[in-house]
């Protein structure tokens, strides 16, 4: 969204916006969770079901091309607001630090399978979340950068196997991103 | 003296290169084919898939095709609809979106505007504070009033 339109908008006027626009009968479900680390409108649209997530970008106007990727759209936000841009800046970059992104889909596709059927799969409940597993993953992948898919998950059960934890699955440095100084960067010695 | 390499000399003499672009052309060699450096730590292994690792992957493929992982084309069919209301441009809701903000802006910024001013009155006379004040508080409320509201839209 446009700088210019708050959070209070968004969760005032969107959902309603949203019934209106979609063809009638199409959004079931909807609800705003405006109290959530990240703010977002739940809704099942014709079977699929999408959490929209606001957030807020220090432009007048927002392109339909418009990336995140750059540390710069974390300009001027405030922490809660940035965190509403870390899904989308977390899966390009990931796909960006990974040598091939289309075995790394595969092996990601059959890791991420086994884990729901084994239900080590939800952050909420103390395991790994989506994106942990893909870093886990993406990791494997920049080890064995000309690997096939199934290479990559043979591997990943060996590396992980053998990963002395608590050292973190690290993809690259930890850096202090964005021009935010006072942003928190997270600390593995604390974690 | 005569000198049949460089080797033969205690301290080499640079002799500068007669192509000023040899530098740039060695970063840009093309036979080497350019490889992003990723992760912390080099690869454990470079090795490039064997014929036997291809036909695994391949079954893995076929494996999560036959476990429905890859979305059916009817779905991405569905996606695709979903896209199009969501994208279609609706210029009397922006309007309706940037009521509020603007409602409430616009509303701050006059009261905002009238503190200093309030201020630099202290010092005048009674009188023309009262004045002062009264012009300010029909001014506010002629802003509020000629604001159109939700339901004229």
């Amino acid at each position: 969204m446009p700088q210019n339109i708050s959070k209070e908008d968004y969760f005032k006027w969107f959902p309603d916006l949203l019934l209106e626009l979609a063809p009638k009968g199409s959004i079931e479900d909807l609800t705003s969770v405006r109290e959530a680390f990240v703010p977002i409108i739940k809704f099942v649209y014709s079977g699929i079901s999408i959490d929209l997530i606001f957030s807020r970008l220090k432009q007048d106007q927002v392109s339909k091309d418009q990336t995140l990727l750059n540390d710069r759209v974390l300009q001027g936000l405030e922490e809660a607001e940035s965190r509403s841009l870390n899904g989308n800046r977390v899966t390009t970059e990931i796909l960006e630090l990974v040598p091939q992104p289309g075995p790394f889909r595969t092996a990601l596709r059959g890791i991420k399978l086994w884990a729901q059927r084994r239900a080590i799969y939800a952050n909420i409940i103390g395991f790994p979340g989506g994106v942990a597993w893909a870093m886990m993953v993406a990791r494997v992948c920049q080890l064995y950068p000309k690997a096939t898919s199934s290479t990559i998950v043979l591997k990943f059960f060996k590396i992980m196997y053998q990963w002395q934890w608590p050292q973190p699955v690290l993809l690259k440095h930890v850096q202090q991103v964005g021009p935010n100084p006072n942003a928190k960067v997270w600390n593995p010695q604390v974690g | 003296m005569n000198f049949t390499s460089q080797t033969d000399l205690e301290h080499p003499i640079y002799i500068p290169s007669t192509n000023p672009y040899k530098f740039i052309l060695n970063v840009f060699d093309m036979a080497t084919p350019y490889e992003k450096k990723l992760g912390l730590t080099g690869p454990l292994s470079q090795a490039l898939p064997t014929d036997a690792e291809k036909h695994q992957s391949d079954a893995l493929i076929e494996e999560l095709r036959r476990q429905n992982n890859y979305e059916s084309a009817a779905d991405t069919k569905k996606r695709y609809v979903l896209y199009c209301p969501l994208g279609r441009h609706r210029p009397r809701h922006k309007y309706e979106l940037y009521f509020e903000s603007w409602l409430t802006n616009s509303l701050f910024a006059d009261t905002m505007s009238l503190i200093p001013y309030r201020r630099s009155q202290r010092n005048l006379s009674n009188e023309s504070a009262d004045l002062r004040d009264s012009l300010n508080t029909s001014s506010t409320g002629k802003v509020a009033r000629s604001l159109p509201t939700a339901a004229s839209y």
